[in-house]
């Protein structure tokens, strides 16, 4: 019984164009970023303020895209407001982002000024307190929820990576401990981070960045899906 | 009004926006989304002020409004909104065609800058640390080091032979090294969640310290 044949793939001229320009501007942008000694340094020059040129011109877009989703958070918020109770977190939301543009807008002007030198000292302010302040609160929260998981991993199965996780866990926190261990334990904790844990972080890098090696081959070649479906 | 009482106003509010937040130890309440649909407005906010103070004011500066005004200057300077305002139709079914064009450019250059990274920033030093973790008085170290590197990355291998009754297997050579790399990821994971959660609690005596006994002591 022969096997059935595989579905051939339509070769798109659109895509074909739309892959050869992604190949070119990634050549371009890798031999601007990392000189051939080979090459005429003429032409290293030239690849390099192009390759330059093109970094700006994705930081550009990158920052056209966030504005597009912050418009888009917007959009949604001020579709929200009629609703009950949600309209009245979005025009919090609301309240709060303007309030953060208008207090920059007026200071800029020179209108919004406290005290006599030229420091942004309301921006400053509100990054405080509605950024600072409640991001180390939610850092601060992650810690029950984190003690929390452990707690619930003890009760489950006991299995050998389960024991070797929490082995490493609790070397790791009574090695800091000031009321634990000692020195044993402290030279435990201080072999663990820097023996086995260094190797398997390194190990886990290295594997992310062969991933990566991979996808950006992948589309050097050709052989990325992005402009076939 | 001075800086000190601005600076006040600012503690004072902190410490009631923190108290909001830890409000959700006793499960999801109004105050916590209060707080947190604050803390996403001015995110939004600030973030669109860095937008447009750090990068689209200085890149039309530099380009469009520039004096004199040279053809192509202008054409380098209205690119990126060109390619940024075709992005929008990726979105809808349509139009997703002319959306491929505004990601032509953002994948070409980040394919080039990831390769960079990768391969400079993270293959070359960390095959380098490996190599050089073998020193004359630290053989054994040296050697758990390469055994745990290799193991892990050995895991991750995802190839296998396919039995007749379909059912696909490792080689057992595999299989062996891949259990060794599973026990150092547990390990590496148990490790690393140990020094989150002492940084959390860092973090979580800094804020009861800073943001919350000043409410109790004025």
């Amino acid at each position: 019984m022969s096997a059935s044949p595989q579905p051939r793939r339509r070769l798109r001229l659109g895509a074909a164009l739309l892959a050869a320009l992604t190949i070119a501007i990634a050549l371009v942008t890798l031999l601007g970023l990392e000189p051939v000694a080979s090459l005429p340094p003429a032409l290293n020059q030239t690849l390099n303020a192009f390759s330059q040129l093109l970094v700006q011109l994705v930081a550009v877009i990158g920052a056209l895209a966030l504005l597009i989703g912050v418009s888009n958070l917007v959009r949604f918020h001020a579709a929200q407001l009629r609703k009950f109770p949600r309209g009245l977190y979005s025009l919090i939301l609301l309240l709060s982002l303007f309030g953060v543009l208008i207090v920059r807008a007026l200071e800029r002007g020179g209108v919004l000024r406290v005290g006599a030198d030229e420091t942004p000292a309301l921006s400053l302010l509100l990054l405080d307190v509605a950024q600072v302040a409640v991001e180390s609160a939610l850092t601060g929260l992650i810690f029950f929820a984190l003690v929390y998981a452990a707690v619930r991993l003890m009760r489950q199965a006991v299995t050998l990576w389960n024991a070797l996780f929490l082995a490493a866990l609790v070397i790791v926190l009574l090695g800091f401990s000031p009321l634990g261990g000692g020195e044993a334990l402290s030279a435990l904790r201080e072999w663990l981070l820097s023996v086995p844990v260094n190797a398997g972080t390194r190990g886990l890098l290295i594997g992310v960045a062969l991933g990566i090696v991979v996808v950006g081959v992948r589309v050097l070649i050709g052989r990325d899906r992005t402009f076939r479906e | 009004m001075t800086p000190e009482a601005l600076e006040q106003i600012g503690v004072v509010a902190g410490a009631v926006l923190t108290l909001a937040i830890f409000s959700y130890l006793l499960g999801d309440n109004f105050l916590y989304r209060i707080a947190i649909h604050i803390f996403i407005g001015a995110a939004a906010g600030f973030v669109l002020l860095a937008v447009l103070e750090r990068v689209l004011i200085p890149w039309l500066s530099a380009t469009v409004l520039s004096t004199p005004l040279e053809l192509p200057r202008l054409i380098v300077g209205l690119l990126p909104f060109l390619f940024g305002g075709l992005l929008v139709y990726k979105g809808r079914q349509r139009l997703s065609r002319l959306g491929d064009l505004g990601v032509v450019i953002v994948l070409g250059v980040g394919t080039a800058l990831a390769l960079l990274g990768a391969v400079n920033g993270t293959l070359l030093p960390l095959i380098g640390d490996t190599g050089r973790a073998f020193r004359p008085e630290n053989v054994l170290n040296g050697l758990i080091g390469l055994i745990g590197t290799l193991s892990v990355l050995v895991y991750f291998t995802y190839v296998g032979l396919r039995r007749l009754s379909g059912e696909v297997t490792q080689f057992l050579p595999v299989r062996f090294v891949g259990l060794i790399g599973q026990g150092f990821i547990a390990i590496t994971l148990g490790a690393t969640y140990g020094l989150l959660i002492l940084s959390a609690l860092s973090v979580l005596s800094g804020v009861l310290a800073d943001r919350l006994f000043v409410l109790l002591g004025r």
